[in-house]
């Protein structure tokens, strides 16, 4: 025991004063959420304010458009009216950006409305992005309200209320707290991101730690001193698992962070944010965390042992990425997939879903019981795999 | 005291390519060798690249396993009690590296506390050590920031900071300039006045010739000559040592 602190001890200092470990173990999770909640929020702000208050050009196409409409897009001063002839000369306008959108209506509009009918505007537009649909969306607002005129007026017409065109009206009562609705689809992102950040805390230092031994020559030393290679083992692990904890924890005080110091983030996701990061709700997420790092660290070390050099650990180690990406992301971002008794023991899958549950405030005991088991099972089984696979003299002195 | 008995040490090369079910082919590094290194005495071990020398001395330091036989160190069999063998045992060998990211000083706590030393044994030997190759100045520098000559010293503090009964050395002078192994040369003196087993591995032969009482000639993982540095010289055909050694493995080549 007392040699596993050593080694322990020894192999914490290394990596401490490792700069660029440092960087990816604290600095890099700590930044990434106020970047990504300060960032992408204010980003967004801007840009759809922007986008709202932004000059649209607009054309009208035909001389069937009604006059009422028309006077209502020449009143509003973002608007600026262009001439086309036809849709085809609009058309080629849009695809150059010369033009946001195109307005048309077909021949007998205002005949048709005029006796009780019904009459087409044909808008013209490209949806390259939300922004598009922002747009569109004003335009459409100001002939939805055109419409709703001429429906009151015919109806009026008729000694008929409003009720009439609407005989059936839906009232929606959602009993999702605000938590649970945004807790699954913040939930997903929150896991997605910790679960990461456990790999790539624990990565570094179990690259230098295997690999970088080897690359260094002190390996051969170290395995000559009286200490078991289990006892090394054990060091290493606790220090790789540290780091992968750390880093986790790390980022989620950068949750913390970005509330006190990012004032962008809209009110409601501040709270929900806020109810989420309650002390029971963050103990139970880095509980999960735990067997999930200690099976990336067994994984990891196996494969920095197994490396001759840095850069050849390095090499190996990117397929694994995404062999923990993938499932994660399968886990968190994908809807439709729950924790059950049978997601509750894929591995990695299980404790995304597990942490969204979580998140959400959700969750049975089984299913959970379920994930904590399996998941320390495939930690054991990891640890178990690599402690063989240290025993094995065509690894360690692979040449 | 050091015993190798008919030690045989094969590795598995792999499965053949063209036929992956195929029993996997062993090569034999260390075919039936035997020897022994006494206290006191310094023992080299001679051989081209790849003749199974550092095979030889990984199986002695217990860092792999012999295939047969049967090595003694110290009076424990190696692969028997392998901890208690490495308690006895120092190691170093060219590819000999440190931790950059610690000081010369923390470095050689780090063994000492894996050798399980008291800390009043620890500091009084390290205090000795430390005088003895002029340490005291970087003690508490980084390795990273060392010179070739520092990081050397440190090395040798590390191998015997536990005072071991046996040093093995693998080609500790290889790559070094003449001032930085005359620090070797000295310790492997110093090493056999204080009555320590010292096995080493070298491709100098002034070396040899300066610090050897036995020597053992290995070739293609088999022992050819095994006996006294004197008796060797004295039956030389050639004239020099390289001249004689390159003669003996073109001989059993």
């Amino acid at each position: 025991m007392n040699r596993i602190v050593t080694i322990f001890k020894k192999e914490l200092i290394d990596t401490v004063r490792d700069r660029k470990a440092m960087f990816f173990m604290l600095v890099f999770p700590m930044l990434v959420f106020p970047l990504l909640i300060g960032g992408v929020t204010s980003i967004q702000l801007k840009i759809m304010e922007k986008e709202q208050e932004k000059q649209l050009k607009v054309a009208i196409v035909g001389k069937s458009f009604p006059a009422e409409l028309t006077r209502v897009f020449l009143a509003d001063t973002s608007i600026e009216i262009l001439k086309a002839t036809s849709f085809e000369e609009a058309d080629s306008l849009i695809k150059l950006d010369s033009l946001d959108i195109a307005l048309g209506a077909e021949t007998g509009f205002n005949s048709n409305i005029t006796s009780n009918k019904s009459g087409v505007i044909h808008l013209h537009f490209k949806t390259e992005d939300e922004m598009v649909k922002i747009i569109k969306k004003r335009i459409s607002g100001k002939i939805e309200a055109y419409a709703q005129n001429i429906r009151l007026e015919r109806l009026t017409a008729l000694k008929l209320t409003e009720e009439f065109s609407d005989p059936v009206s839906i009232v929606e009562t959602d009993l999702a707290t605000a938590r649970e609705r945004l807790g699954k689809t913040i939930g997903g992102m929150l896991p997605y991101i910790f679960i990461l950040f456990c790999f790539m805390g624990a990565m570094y230092p179990a690259i230098d730690l295997g690999a970088g031994e080897k690359e260094r020559g002190t390996l051969e030393t170290l395995l000559v001193a009286p200490a078991s290679r289990m006892e090394i083992l054990y060091g290493k692990f606790g220090v790789i698992t540290l780091s992968g904890l750390l880093s986790s924890v790390v980022s989620l005080l950068g949750i913390f962070v970005s509330l006190q110091f990012v004032d962008e983030i809209p009110p409601e996701l501040h709270a929900i944010v806020s109810d989420i990061l309650q002390p029971s709700t963050v103990i139970l997420i880095m509980s999960l965390m735990i067997p999930i790092t200690l099976l990336f660290a067994a994984l990891l070390l196996i494969l920095s042992i197994y490396a001759k050099s840095f850069k050849e650990a390095q090499s190996i180690i990117t397929p694994l990425n995404i062999a923990v990406i993938f499932p994660v992301l399968i886990g968190s971002l994908i809807p439709g997939i729950h924790l059950n008794i049978t997601t509750a023991i894929i591995p990695i899958i299980n404790v995304s879903l597990a942490c969204k549950e979580a998140i959400a405030g959700t969750g049975d005991f089984l299913p959970f019981s379920l994930v904590y088991i399996s998941s320390f099972l495939y930690a054991f089984v990891g640890i178990y795999a690599c402690s063989k696979w240290i025993q094995k003299e065509n690894i360690i002195f692979r040449n | 005291m050091i015993k190798l008995s008919n030690v045989t040490k094969q590795f598995s090369s792999g499965r053949k390519f063209t036929n992956p079910l195929s029993p996997a082919e062993s090569v034999t590094a260390v075919d039936q060798v035997s020897f022994e290194c006494q206290p006191g005495k310094i023992f080299g071990l001679i051989g081209p690249n790849g003749a199974g020398k550092t095979t030889t001395l990984r199986m002695i330091a217990t860092m792999l396993k012999p295939s047969t036989g049967t090595i003694q160190l110290a009076g424990y069999d190696v692969e028997k009690s392998p901890l208690e063998t490495r308690q006895k045992l120092g190691f170093l060998s060219c590819n000999t590296g440190l931790y950059d990211r610690l000081t010369a000083e923390e470095m050689v706590k780090y063994y000492a506390d894996l050798y399980g030393m008291e800390k009043k044994e620890y500091t009084e030997r390290k205090d000795e050590l430390f005088s003895l190759l002029d340490m005291h100045a970087f003690a508490d520098r980084r390795i990273s920031k060392l010179s070739t000559g520092m990081k050397q010293k440190v090395n040798i503090a590390r191998t015997v900071i536990h005072n071991p009964d046996v040093v093995i050395f693998d080609e500790p002078t290889s790559g070094l300039d003449v001032l930085t192994s005359k620090n070797i040369v000295e310790l492997i003196k110093r090493c056999k006045d204080e009555g320590k087993t010292i096995i080493f591995s070298t491709h100098r032969f002034g070396e040899l010739k300066l610090l050897c009482d036995d020597i053992a000639i290995i070739h293609n993982g088999k022992l050819f000559y095994n006996g006294t540095y004197a008796e060797f010289e004295a039956n030389m055909k050639e004239e020099t040592l390289e001249e004689e050694f390159i003669r003996l493995t073109e001989e059993t080549a």
